[in-house]
């Protein structure tokens, strides 16, 4: 009697063991969806910091701004052709 | 009674499994289509990708146009409760007018722009406000951070992101990227579950482009060129540097400038790169490519004289004039003061065909193939429209009509020896993932000249900057140019002829003559005053010439005098000032007296070491504490001194 009920039953375990498998399964692929969905919107956003950052470096680093800088605030001058020395 | 209740409970269970089985049926067959569209419909959503434009940099890197992503804003009228109200809270940020933004919402669309990339204040204020029927969509704005810089040859990009000038319109098949639609499953409240493909929104990007363009050097020739224009009260101008061994256009600079940033405040002619669009009738600075034919074809030696009618030749009903009354003069001086009857006496010698033969070698006539939009080829007249005067007017650059860049790339073949390059401005294509997809190599269009003829000729055009010459305003200390100027009437449209006060002043030249790194061309259309090239074109090549030659790294080629006055001045505490340098020289003018180094700074001793014209060995750092051979003794120039250095005590 025992025997006869315990095939069945391990079937049953069985089947009910792999449907537990499959749901986790695609609760976990639904759960990395989230997850890549919102690193990409992460990423998105920090290429769009990184464009913009250098795009206001590119701004600063414009030669008109640089050159009223060490003309105006820091005196420099473009060295005239005696004040050059060759080192090589 | 027990078996009619089963026979109920039976037949009621497979009546209720006939009605799930007749719905099953129903959904999944006989509605399958419709609802499997229609779940696709809830649980997709497409994400169209607005492409970001590839990036344009100079040569060594540096950012000279990108692209962003700002908010556009939108409405959705039906959806707006209160127009009334959202209109007013729109205005002041938007700066559109109430009445247009009622007017707008009014529309019987689903679907109105409201204002194109606002700026990201804006649209962080328009977020908190929170309004319904008001969205957002995000999309990639072009920048120019070097504002006016090379503008005429960047060009620029319109709204939705497609070139329309310049490198953005030639280039925009490379660097516009590709428009992209791309699906996501979205859950029950909306929220993206994975982006299918997510991981390649990279490659929908446009490639980015590398300039043969010196940001520096551009900047210097725009600013020089501009305060020229500025001085003369010019109409326009234009200076191209080129690398004449490659054909690389370090900087092109025009003058009125504009901003691409917001083109469409100037006119549209002011977009236009006159550089390689327009033509101009060059004057004198054709002489050079004369003489280039002229010696090539031994017609003619550098001393061989030429009598030049004391200043004016009357041929015909024409009068050719000098700007002075010289008698005779040899090939060299036909150049260095420009005498336009010197050089139609040259053509005649050389005869017209030769002459042709060599103006069409040189590019002239023919576009040079530039990698820039709108060139044209300029126009030199067909052999057999060659009349008497012709060949004499051409010969001193009236009668034939060329572009800039057709110029100082002709000009380039006599500096590298005698071939014609292509000139081109983009270096390199790299895409999205930094690899090189395309790359610019040097190319030679033919060899017009030989090496030796491009040796003379240099030789005989360094006489022009030298003290007599018309051009000894472009001279530069510590290193010879070769150059030309030219002084040209402009075409009188109207009543045919030349005008008399349209003028162009120009001049051409390559440094150092010896071994040219630049090839320079400045050109100052109808200056107000005085419109001669040697005047008004002469020190501008001068002045760019000397910072792009220091921005290159490229060190004089000459003994740099060193006055022995010469005072440094440094802000207080910078550095040190050197003391005066007394230099004592023997009788022999190639020969001095070493003097006493030790106590100098590194600095002061290199200065010493130029300014006496010797060699100077160094070890150590610091402050000169040993010297060999001893101070005082007589050496010549060019020869080695030794000096020891160590770091200061405190």
């Amino acid at each position: 009697m025992g025997k006869t009920l315990l095939s069945p039953l391990l079937v049953i375990a069985l089947l009910l063991a792999s449907s537990l498998f499959h749901v986790w399964s695609q609760l976990q692929i639904l759960k990395l969806g989230y997850q890549l969905s919102q690193a990409t919107a992460v990423h998105e956003g920090l290429s769009q910091e990184n464009a913009q950052a250098r795009l206001e470096v590119a701004t600063l680093k414009a030669p008109e701004r640089i050159e009223g800088i060490a003309r105006g605030t820091l005196g420099l001058n473009i060295p005239q052709p005696e004040q050059i020395i060759v080192i090589k | 009674m027990k078996k009619t209740r089963i026979i109920v409970i039976g037949l009621f269970f497979l009546l209720c499994h006939l009605v799930i089985l007749s719905r099953t049926f129903q959904l999944q067959v006989l509605s399958s289509e419709t609802l499997r569209a229609r779940a696709e419909r809830q649980q997709r959503k497409t994400i169209a990708l607005t492409p970001r434009r590839g990036r344009i940099f100079d040569r060594e890197g540096q950012e000279l146009a990108a692209s962003v992503g700002v908010d556009s804003i939108y409405a959705q009228p039906q959806k707006i409760l209160t127009r009334q109200a959202v209109a007013r809270q729109l205005s002041p940020v938007l700066r559109i007018s109430r009445k247009e933004l009622l007017k707008r919402f009014s529309s019987e669309r689903q679907f109105v722009w409201l204002s194109r990339r606002i700026s990201p204040s804006q649209s962080q204020r328009i977020k908190a406000l929170e309004l319904n029927g008001i969205g957002f969509i995000r999309e990639n704005k072009r920048f120019y951070p070097n504002r006016t810089l090379a503008g005429h040859l960047l060009g620029f990009a319109g709204l939705d992101s497609q070139g329309l000038e310049g490198l953005e319109l030639k280039y925009d098949y490379l660097i516009k990227g590709e428009s992209e639609i791309f699906v996501a499953e979205r859950d029950a409240r909306g929220y993206i579950i994975s982006p299918q493909g997510g991981s390649s929104l990279r490659f929908f990007e446009g490639n980015d482009l590398y300039l043969t363009i010196h940001k520096g050097i551009q900047h210097v020739a725009e600013k020089e060129l501009k305060k020229a224009v500025l001085e003369t009260k010019a109409k326009s101008g234009t200076v191209i540097v080129t690398n004449p061994h490659t054909g690389e256009v370090l900087a092109m600079a025009l003058q009125p400038e504009f901003n691409p940033n917001c083109f469409w405040r100037y006119q549209p002619s002011t977009w236009r790169n006159r550089a390689i669009t327009d033509s101009f009738e060059p004057g004198s600075t054709f002489k050079a490519f004369l003489l280039a034919a002229a010696i090539e074809e031994s017609i003619v030696r550098p001393d061989d004289l030429f009598y030049c009618e004391q200043g004016s030749l009357e041929i015909g009903d024409n009068i050719i004039r000098d700007p002075k009354e010289y008698g005779w003069l040899t090939l060299k001086q036909i150049i260095h003061f420009s005498s336009n009857i010197g050089a139609g006496k040259i053509g005649e010698k050389l005869g017209k065909e030769k002459f042709y033969r060599y103006i069409t070698a040189f590019g002239f006539g023919e576009k040079t193939g530039i990698d820039l939009p709108g060139e044209i080829s300029g126009l030199v007249r067909p052999l057999r429209s060659w009349y008497q005067m012709t060949l004499r007017t051409v010969s001193f650059g009236q009668g034939i009509s060329l572009t800039p860049i057709q110029l100082i790339n002709a000009l380039g073949a006599i500096a590298n020896g005698g071939q014609l390059m292509r000139p081109f401005v983009v270096k390199k294509v790299v895409d999205p993932r930094g690899e090189i997809i395309r790359t610019t190599q040097p190319s030679v269009m033919r060899r017009v000249i030989s090496p030796g003829t491009a040796r003379t000729a240099t030789r005989i055009l360094t006489g022009v900057t030298k003290e007599n010459g018309t051009g000894w305003r472009a001279a530069l200390e510590g290193y010879e140019v070769a150059g030309k100027t030219g002084t040209a009437q402009k075409a009188d449209i109207i009543n045919g002829g030349y005008s008399e006060d349209r003028l162009i002043g120009s001049f051409m030249g390559f440094v150092p003559a010896e071994d040219p790194k630049l090839a320079i061309l400045v050109i100052i259309d109808e200056p107000q005053e005085n419109a001669n090239g040697g005047l008004v074109a002469a020190p501008v090549f001068r002045r760019v010439a000397e910072k792009a030659l220091l921005i290159m790294g490229t060190p004089p080629t000459q003994f740099v005098s060193v006055p022995s006055s010469t005072q440094f001045k440094t802000k207080p505490g910078v550095t040190e000032p050197p003391p005066p340098l007394k230099i004592p020289r023997t009788s022999s003018s190639d020969e001095v007296q070493l003097p006493n180094l030790t106590g100098l700074s590194l600095r002061q001793a290199l200065l010493a070491g130029q300014a006496t014209g010797l060699k100077l060995r160094i070890s150590g750092s610091g402050q000169a504490v040993e010297q060999r051979p001893t101070p005082g003794t007589a050496m010549s120039r060019g020869e080695e001194c030794w000096i020891k250095l160590r770091p200061r005590s405190l």
